[in-house]
């Protein structure tokens, strides 16, 4: 059977205005300089009573996975799956100094229950008020691709209809300050942001569709190849290929920047006509490919 | 004791950011639809308060219900066990 799904929504928060669109898109400041987030009004989508304790990975996932079901008219989705490199950092870091403070004698509660990076998913959930599969997943580089194939297994296991597909990474100064004395931001800005898609089992309403997607830790030429050849493709019946470089310099730089990637993929497909795209991804770990192609909605 | 320094506690412990402690009325309840609102979370984080503010372990879960009832009702349980 094929690792097949269609996209019915796409929506996306970061350092550009919120929820807007590619052609509006500016190239972020230059390289290693923090740029947060552009938030929207979040009252418009959490009880403030209910967002009380959430940091701002919590409020943006909750926020953009609200703004996408929206807009493919689904109020509460089958399953729920999140993909986080780093989880809830600004919570974990609050927990663990308010530790440090009180001698280790006690916890502080609220930031404790909201430090682990399942916190995302079950947050949604609650507010959705979704009682349905839910999972997460944490893969550093690669836990967007980790949690669209966990997606493309659910819907083909047709225990689900439809699936709501959440990515969120968060930047702090502390981890600013650590990863920078890493070195690692290399000719793009840093920043963080959070994306979302609904993934169905039918076309009804779909602009796009997840042909097939791999990810390897060898012989990336080979695994593409093959992954082309098992869909009657090869490489020159790709209308694009997308590379991190090509979408980070509107996002910048963190661990689910991919998920970016995609949703200017689903922005390509759905409203500047282009047909096949490849969603090319790399860690120190490996490689990921992701097969898109649109879907003619006139 | 003064209600009005553990209101304060109570809205900074809680991230009640929307409320002064004028808007808390010492008898109305902390929990339920008719007072505050605050659910299960908001107990843990009233119990490390207690401890942290005052040195007030709640040994006893039984008597959380009470002593949490109102602000009025903790103030009385700080009284009598500080």
């Amino acid at each position: 059977m094929k690792n097949k799904a269609y996209i019915i929504a796409a929506s996306a928060i970061s350092a550009q205005e919120p929820f807007s669109r590619m052609e509006d898109f500016a190239a972020l400041p230059a390289e290693g300089v923090f740029v947060p987030c552009k938030d929207p009004d979040f009252k418009q989508y959490i009880n403030p009573m209910a967002g009380r304790r959430m940091s701002g990975i919590l409020k943006r996932s909750i926020a953009v996975s609200k703004h996408a079901l929206s807009e493919c008219g689904i109020a509460c989705p089958d399953a729920i799956i999140t993909g986080t490199g780093n989880g809830c950092v600004s919570d974990t870091e609050a927990f663990l100094t308010k530790m440090v403070e009180d001698g280790e004698s006690m916890l502080n509660p609220s930031k404790f229950i909201c430090s682990t990076p399942n916190t995302i998913g079950s947050q949604i959930a609650i507010s959705l008020g979704c009682k349905g599969f839910n999972s997460t997943h944490v893969d550093d580089r690669f836990a967007m691709e980790g949690a669209l194939q966990d997606c493309l297994f659910l819907l083909q296991k047709g225990s689900v209809k439809n699936v709501l597909l959440c990515t969120a990474d968060q930047m702090t100064e502390g981890l600013y300050r650590m990863l920078n004395v890493e070195g690692l931001w290399k000719g793009i800005p840093v920043s963080e942001g959070a994306c979302a898609f609904v993934l169905s089992s039918s076309p009804e309403g779909a602009f796009a569709v997840v042909e097939d997607m791999v990810q390897t830790r060898s012989n990336p030429e080979w695994e593409l190849d093959r992954m082309l050849s098992s869909n009657g493709l090869n490489r020159d019946d790709i209308d694009l290929t997308v590379m991190p470089e090509d979408y980070k310099k509107y996002c910048g730089e963190f661990l689910s920047a991919s998920a970016f990637g995609l949703f200017c993929c689903c922005q390509a497909l759905k409203n500047n006509g282009a047909r096949r795209i490849l969603l090319s991804g790399e860690s120190s770990i490996g490689h990921s490919y992701i097969l898109l192609s649109g879907i003619c909605t006139n | 004791m003064d209600t009005l320094k553990l209101k304060t506690q109570i809205i900074d412990a809680l991230n009640l950011e929307e409320l002064k402690p004028e808007d808390i009325n010492d008898d109305a309840p902390l929990f339920g639809p008719d007072g505050l609102g605050l659910d299960s979370i908001d107990a843990l984080e009233l119990i490390v308060l207690l401890e942290k503010n005052y040195g007030i372990k709640l040994t006893d879960p039984a008597k959380a219900k009470g002593v949490f009832a109102s602000v009025a009702t903790m103030a009385s349980f700080i009284e009598e066990n500080k």
